[in-house]
């Protein structure tokens, strides 16, 4: 049961990653067509500013924001990991991973409810194109929704290491002893 | 006292190994709640996580992030070297000197200081410890050299200044170039230093033609090609920082594709890598935000500047004990943890003090450049540690004569902040 739920949680992070690889690649191209165009053409995209800031950028934060967390790769000040116990390291990740998913969770309930009543609007952001405003609130509910169930899952696994005394989730590299 | 509670618990969740982002988010939202409830918490998180990740002017984070990816990926880092090596290696020390040079010319084309220290552990130090040289020698001036990246332009670290400050990045990054040249020199006269005092550690490279010296930098055209697609963009005025830094990874992709190292799973490897950098980035920033307000609802950064006011203290000394201070954390925290804890805090207490922020910003990335390499947590010295499989001991011991030459070279540019301000004052 548990194997088959991080076989699935990893295969949608790794969709979700693709799709944030294609956004930063995207935003590398646009902004290099729209200063070319400026210069070439005397004619700017006049959308660039809008897509990217309000749909890539936040698309390729939410998207990554749970691949990241499971490769390790949020920065940690790993000064006395190394010479803790496991248990009071196991206490530390239980705690600061259940207390983040809490505010994830907050996260994803406000901006869930924001995305609803928008697409139920059909309220658009309105510049020189008229652009859905659910679909930003939505990339924040889908990253912070994948990232509270991987913390969720973090925190579970960490308690029942405690409990059982068995390594069922690893605690980061930098904990040695 | 709950500013105080807030803080304490800030700094065991980040002692106890919570990642940096996470422990601000969590701290924040605690904070904000206590001061305001719930419905407050819900107030701050209903904008915060989107906002700050939804400005336009981000862009360049994962953009120079990536240039500094496919950089890695084009060898570029390896042909500089042996470039610099072929020109200065003849001269006593002259692969340490060849160092830095290398540094300063990856750091002119990629603004993450671990991946400079990365790739030139992996070429220098061997070429280095080949030729004689004591590994702690080596090492040390591997670990430093690395550090340059973090200051000439493009810098991660000083457009998140720019960022978290409200200051104009592309003045910063500009800023930045002289410090950084200076920096160069300070490192190579250490090394000559170094050598001048232990003339038996100083071995001499092999001797090369003019031909041959020439011949060398046929290798170094995507350096500049790369050099003028971003700062030289910038400095122009042809493109902002934000829109050189999509230059320049595109730049940096096409190099690599020229050069023969691109393939679709590499490419795919770069983008991920950069992705996870990325967000690692913008994770400390939201979470810094959330803190920020909690910061400002309880009035703490007022104090603190009222406080610094009332201790009739000339501005010098005060700044040396700001410096002091985010020189003392360098060895504790991460580097863009400091810059977005210390900065709203700072800042003001500099401005009060008559000094221009673009200035303190180049100023604070150098002393940060001395936290990279100072222990417990010199974030460069365990990358040159692992890529090098160098004992850490070893890398910290080759690289006080770097501390103390740059803590001069800090005195220097308190002393004489023209260093810095001159060339972004001439900007078109």
């Amino acid at each position: 049961m548990i194997a088959t739920l991080t076989r699935w949680m990893n295969g949608f992070e790794r969709v979700s990653r693709s799709v944030a690889a294609i956004c930063l690649l995207a935003v590398m191209c646009i902004v290099f067509t729209d200063v070319a165009a400026r210069y070439l053409i005397r004619s700017p995209l006049t959308w660039s500013y809008d897509l990217i800031g309000m749909y890539l950028m936040p698309a390729l934060f939410y998207l990554a924001l749970s691949d990241t967390l499971a490769a390790d790769h949020h920065v940690a000040v790993d000064l006395l990991r190394p010479h803790m116990p496991r248990w009071l390291a196991r206490i530390f990740e239980i705690a600061g991973s259940a207390a983040m998913a809490g505010v994830f969770l907050l996260i994803v309930q406000i901006y869930a409810q924001s995305a609803w009543e928008k697409f139920h609007t059909d309220a658009m952001v309105l510049s020189t194109i008229q652009w859905p405003a659910w679909i930003p609130d939505a990339i924040v509910v889908l990253g912070a929704m994948t990232i509270s169930l991987r913390l969720t899952g973090r925190a579970i696994g960490h308690c029942l290491s405690l409990a059982t005394g068995r390594e069922l989730v690893q605690i980061p590299a930098s904990v040695e002893n | 006292m709950l500013a105080f509670s807030i803080v304490a618990m800030l700094f065991v969740l980040l002692a106890g190994g919570v990642p940096v982002g996470f422990a601000l988010a969590i701290t924040g939202a605690a904070g904000l709640s206590a001061v305001g409830g719930l419905g407050l918490l819900a107030g701050i998180l209903s904008t915060t996580p989107l906002t700050t990740v939804s400005s336009y002017e981000l862009i360049s984070v994962p953009m120079f992030i990536l240039m500094a990816e496919f950089v890695i990926l084009s060898g570029i880092a390896d042909t500089l070297f042996k470039a610099a090596a072929t020109w200065v290696g003849r001269t006593p020390g002259g692969l340490g000197i060849a160092t830095a040079l290398s540094g300063a010319g990856f750091g002119a084309i990629s603004g993450s200081s671990t991946a400079a220290a990365a790739t030139l552990s992996a070429t220098s130090i061997p070429a280095m410890i080949k030729l004689g040289y004591d590994p702690r020698v080596a090492c040390g001036v591997v670990a430093i050299s690395g550090t340059l990246a973090m200051l000439i332009p493009p810098s991660i670290a000083l457009i998140l200044f720019g960022i978290v400050a409200d200051v104009s990045v592309g003045k910063l990054l500009i800023g930045g170039v002289i410090p950084g040249v200076l920096v160069t020199l300070t490192i190579a006269l250490t090394v000559l230093y170094i050598f001048w005092r232990q003339p038996s550690h100083a071995p001499r490279g092999p001797a090369y033609s003019l031909a041959e010296k020439f011949a060398s930098l046929k290798g170094v055209w995507p350096m500049l090609v790369l050099l003028g697609a971003v700062s030289g963009v910038i400095y122009t005025g042809i493109a902002t920082p934000t829109e050189a830094s999509a230059i320049g990874a595109l730049g940096a992709l096409l190099i690599t594709a020229v050069l023969g190292r691109l393939t679709r799973g590499q490419l795919m490897l770069a983008c991920i890598r950069a992705l996870r950098s990325t967000t690692m980035i913008f994770m400390i920033l939201v979470g810094a935000h959330v803190f920020g307000y909690f910061f400002t609802l309880t009035g703490v950064t007022q104090q603190l500047v009222q406080s610094v006011g009332g201790l009739h203290l000339p501005p010098w000394a005060v700044m040396s004990i700001i410096l002091g201070i985010i020189l003392l954390l360098g060895c504790f925290l991460d580097q863009i943890a400091i810059l977005v804890l210390m900065v709203p805090v700072v800042l003001p207490i500099v401005l009060q003090l008559g000094y221009d922020p673009v200035w303190f910003g180049v100023v604070m990335i150098v002393v940060g450049e001395v936290g990279m390499v100072t222990p417990p947590v010199g974030l460069n010295a365990f990358v040159v540690a692992r890529y090098a499989n160098r004992p850490l001991a070893e890398v910290f011991a080759g690289v006080w004569p770097h501390v103390v030459a740059h803590i001069f070279l800090i005195a220097v540019l308190l002393a004489a902040p023209q260093l810095v301000l001159w060339l972004p004052s001439h900007m078109r």
